[in-house]
């Protein structure tokens, strides 16, 4: 038996929007409201669920980031040889590194503090003036130079009590002052404090006469410390003792 | 022969076993000498870098193979898999502090500009300079940042002050929550457009990852061993 588009919208005249009567009654019913929001709402739950597991998922089947290709010879396959290439180049390493007995002098730039290490141990801690990082730029010569603390691994080259500074290119750049041309005239003696400890490049380790400013980044790269800490570093580091600046 | 079929199969099962180790230990050994490797070059060449320590939730700074400093880590949240362990090189780098530029007074302007001044000695300490205290300093530098290794992926470092009430708390556990979400949310789009989009989120301290950036300069080495955080 077939009930026809107009006997079941006849039918039920009272609940809202049931099965209304379409002109010519071609066209098929409606889905209630009801439904259609239901079904809406698990579309958008499933996607609100579905599409963040998706992208856990294609998360997951990345390829991890690639490292950098080692310069050298390629690792042997053999195991034991494997083990053996490890071990030496174990030993090599730890060869590098400091002697137990070794002293070394650490620089961190960041927080502007000097550390002395020996036997393993820190052993002494000093307050110090790493570079501004600042830019100076020579309208003339079109020259650059940024005020960096160096970072890496140095050695003490030379010790010098008294020191003269001899001032560099910059420095009267810097002033808006002409460079001389009599290395004389680049003479400024006391401003290195008592001492100095050279590590290569112009950069020095150095007392300083503005100690007030100890502790915050106002040299020109070299590492600028206190009367005491300089003399200790003076009398204390040999020519070749490491100095790690980072 | 039914003994003789589960003898085999048994077997069989203790050899898998006994070869399955064997092949991770050669993984291990090769993840080693890379790490080894690079660590060496790095020691040879006298440079400073860094070596992700995510068995102790650490930054260790190193030089010839010694650890001059540590960053403690708070918390490691890998998305996607984590960099192949060996050498990383800091490809960029976001929100760079500008430097400061030096201002080159005019010749003889700062005389000029002086009022009439008794002559100073020669060994009187010269006057401290306004451009003195005009510094990048650690304390300039940015607490959330990303850094772009080379070979792709990334490490986005964070840092959040430690929760000490409730709302705190819940604060940053919906920052966690909102954090997975957004990037599930994201990777079906970066994956469209062939983006690679692994991210290693590191959790420090306000001044540990301002340390931290301080001390990875763009071109800064990062060795990465095959733990997992």
């Amino acid at each position: 038996m077939t009930i026809s588009l107009h006997q079941r919208s006849a039918a039920s005249t009272r609940g809202p929007n049931r099965f209304r009567r379409e002109a010519g009654g071609t066209k098929l019913p409606r889905p209630p409201r009801k439904l259609s929001l239901w079904g809406t709402l698990i579309l958008v739950v499933l996607l609100l669920v579905g599409w963040p597991l998706y992208g856990g998922h294609l998360a997951k089947q990345q390829s991890a980031p690639k490292a950098s290709p080692l310069a050298g010879k390629a690792a042997p396959t053999d195991p034991d040889k494997l083990r053996k290439a490890n071990e030496s180049l174990a030993k090599r390493l730890s060869a590098l590194a400091a002697k137990p007995d070794e002293p070394y002098v650490v620089v961190d730039s960041a927080l502007n503090r000097v550390y002395w290490w020996q036997g393993g141990a820190m052993i002494r801690e000093m307050i110090a003036s790493c570079g501004t990082g600042n830019i100076l730029e020579d309208p003339n010569s079109g020259r650059t130079w940024v005020f960096e603390t160096p970072r890496g691994e140095r050695k003490v080259i030379g010790k010098k009590a008294a020191p003269v500074w001899m001032k560099p290119d910059w420095a009267f750049i810097e002033e808006g002052e002409p460079i001389p041309k009599d290395g004389s005239r680049r003479a400024e003696p006391g401003v290195m404090g008592d001492y100095a400890v050279a590590i290569g490049d112009g950069y020095y380790l150095h007392g300083t006469l503005y100690k007030r400013l100890l502790g915050r980044n106002v040299s020109h790269g070299c590492v600028r410390l206190g009367d005491d800490d300089i003399e200790f570093i003076y009398k204390t580091a040999k020519t070749g003792t490491r100095v790690i600046l980072f | 022969m039914r003994h003789l079929i589960i003898f085999l199969l048994l077997l069989t099962s203790l050899l898998g076993s006994l070869a399955a180790p064997a092949h991770a230990l050669d993984d291990e050994l090769i993840v080693q000498n890379t790490l080894l490797q690079a660590e060496y070059d790095l020691a040879r060449k006298k440079e400073v870098y860094l070596y992700l320590n995510l068995n102790k939730k650490q930054f260790d700074i190193r030089s010839s193979g010694m650890t001059i400093s540590t960053i403690p880590i708070g918390e490691v949240r890998p998305w996607g898999p984590l960099p192949e362990p060996g050498l990383h090189l800091i490809a960029d780098k976001d929100r760079v502090p500008e430097r400061e530029k030096i201002q080159i007074p005019p010749p003889g302007g700062e005389e000029a500009a002086k009022p009439a001044a008794p002559p100073s000695a020669p060994t009187a300490p010269p006057v401290v300079k306004k451009f003195a205290v005009q510094a990048t300093e650690v304390t300039d530098m940015p607490s959330h940042y990303t850094l772009w290794l080379e070979g792709g992926g990334r490490l986005a470092i964070k840092s959040f002050p430690p929760a000490s009430t409730r709302k705190e708390l819940l604060a940053q556990r919906f920052a966690r929550l909102f954090w997975k979400f957004s990037h599930a949310f994201k990777a079906p789009f970066q994956h469209y457009k062939q983006e690679p989009f692994t991210e290693l989120l590191l959790i420090l301290s306000t001044e540990d990852a301002q340390r931290l950036y301080w001390a990875l300069p763009v071109g800064s080495a990062l060795l990465i061993p095959a733990a997992q955080p």
